[in-house]
């Protein structure tokens, strides 16, 4: 949700969009790239705490956190004998995953990163990427060739990563296991590319493949912000 | 120990608050809501929380104040929390083993809560 582009704007509005733990307004607490307040494009014009002060007119077409989520990367090495790196959280042997803004807008759809087991949003290679999101994801159009927008803490867009054309689909003859996301809200780009499916004409090969448009998968070994509509 | 007992008050602000409604695309008013925390029994602050009626993000934001209002008086009763930490309104002391279940994840991280089984004729 966000602020009004014009017209009447007032504390008590953007309080009331960003949420607020006092009842009185600092305008401080949102400056950009704060927990109220992420460095998405839509908050391009608030100043961050170093650069500048803060006035209502900075928060015309703002937005709060809602849409976007966070997620907090970094790289792991499985070690043994075929090491695995890993860029992103909730890797296995790595814990539940630390995802500390899970809910997002995917398209039209809100939706939140969700177990079970654990929260992740993680590559391993440029073709295997997985995310674990609610159940109602699954077989919901906004997945199918949807860009996901990375954005590191400066506010810069760090990589963009476009589901397949087979992604959002459900039923026909495919296991909803291998679809993407799946039946549980398992999103894995190897199943969106491979085996999901099928479109409305019968055929799993129409359209183009899950890949990063931008960027790599290794930027997923940082605190990022994710935007995906 | 256990943080569950608290009252949780809903109170309407005067005036309205405006936001952009992008289902509707017009700009609208709604209340501004103060939510309240205070509890029951024990000597912690009452902590409090704004948000616009009919949030989008209502149940999201709200239940994340909560969660951090529940920490905010697990420091205020003394509980360091490099030890501690809240887990269903409860302060549980970090890395103690709680049952079996949380066993049971340590040692298969992605067992069949993350995909169930399938038999193979049926892949």
């Amino acid at each position: 949700m966000t602020l009004p582009s014009s017209g009447s704007l007032d504390y008590n509005s953007i309080r009331a969009e960003f949420g607020s733990p006092s009842s009185n307004v600092y305008l401080n607490l949102y400056y950009r790239g704060g927990p109220y307040t992420y460095p998405v494009p839509a908050n391009a014009n608030i100043t961050t705490s170093s650069s500048g002060q803060l006035s209502v007119s900075n928060f015309y077409g703002a937005d709060s956190t809602t849409d976007y989520a966070k997620v907090v990367g970094q790289s792991y090495n499985s070690g043994g004998k075929a090491p695995v790196t890993y860029y992103g959280t909730g890797m296995p042997n790595t814990g539940g995953g630390d995802i500390p803004d899970t809910s997002l807008k995917v398209g039209s759809l809100s939706t939140t990163f969700n177990p079970p087991g654990s929260l992740d949003c993680y590559a391993s290679s440029a073709l295997n990427f997985t995310m674990t999101f609610a159940t109602n994801t699954y077989g919901n159009s906004n997945f199918t060739l949807r860009n996901f927008y990375f954005y590191n803490t400066s506010g810069s867009l760090i990589g963009q990563f476009r589901t397949g054309a087979q992604a959002g689909w459900s039923g026909g003859s495919q296991p909803t296991a291998f679809q993407a996301p799946n039946q549980d809200g398992l999103y894995q780009q190897a199943f969106d590319n491979g085996l999901a499916g099928p479109s409305a004409t019968g055929s799993n090969t129409n359209g183009p493949a899950a890949a990063w448009q931008s960027g790599a998968y290794t930027v997923l070994g940082q605190t990022f912000f994710i935007k995906a509509f | 120990m256990d943080l569950s007992e608290f009252d949780k008050t809903l109170n309407i602000m005067p005036g309205q608050v405006h936001y952009y409604d992008e289902v509707a695309k017009e700009d609208k008013t709604a209340n501004e809501i103060e939510v309240i925390w205070k509890h029951k029994y024990l000597p912690v602050s009452e902590l409090k929380y704004y948000l616009r009626e009919g949030h989008e993000a209502w149940e999201d934001k709200v239940r994340t104040r909560e969660q951090e209002v529940l920490e905010i008086w697990m420091k205020e009763l003394k509980y360091s929390s490099v030890y501690f930490k809240v887990i269903d309104k409860k302060i549980i002391e970090k890395g103690k083993v709680e049952g079996e279940k949380q066993t049971e994840n340590w040692l298969k991280p992605n067992s069949s809560n993350v995909l169930e089984p399938k038999e193979v004729d049926e892949i």
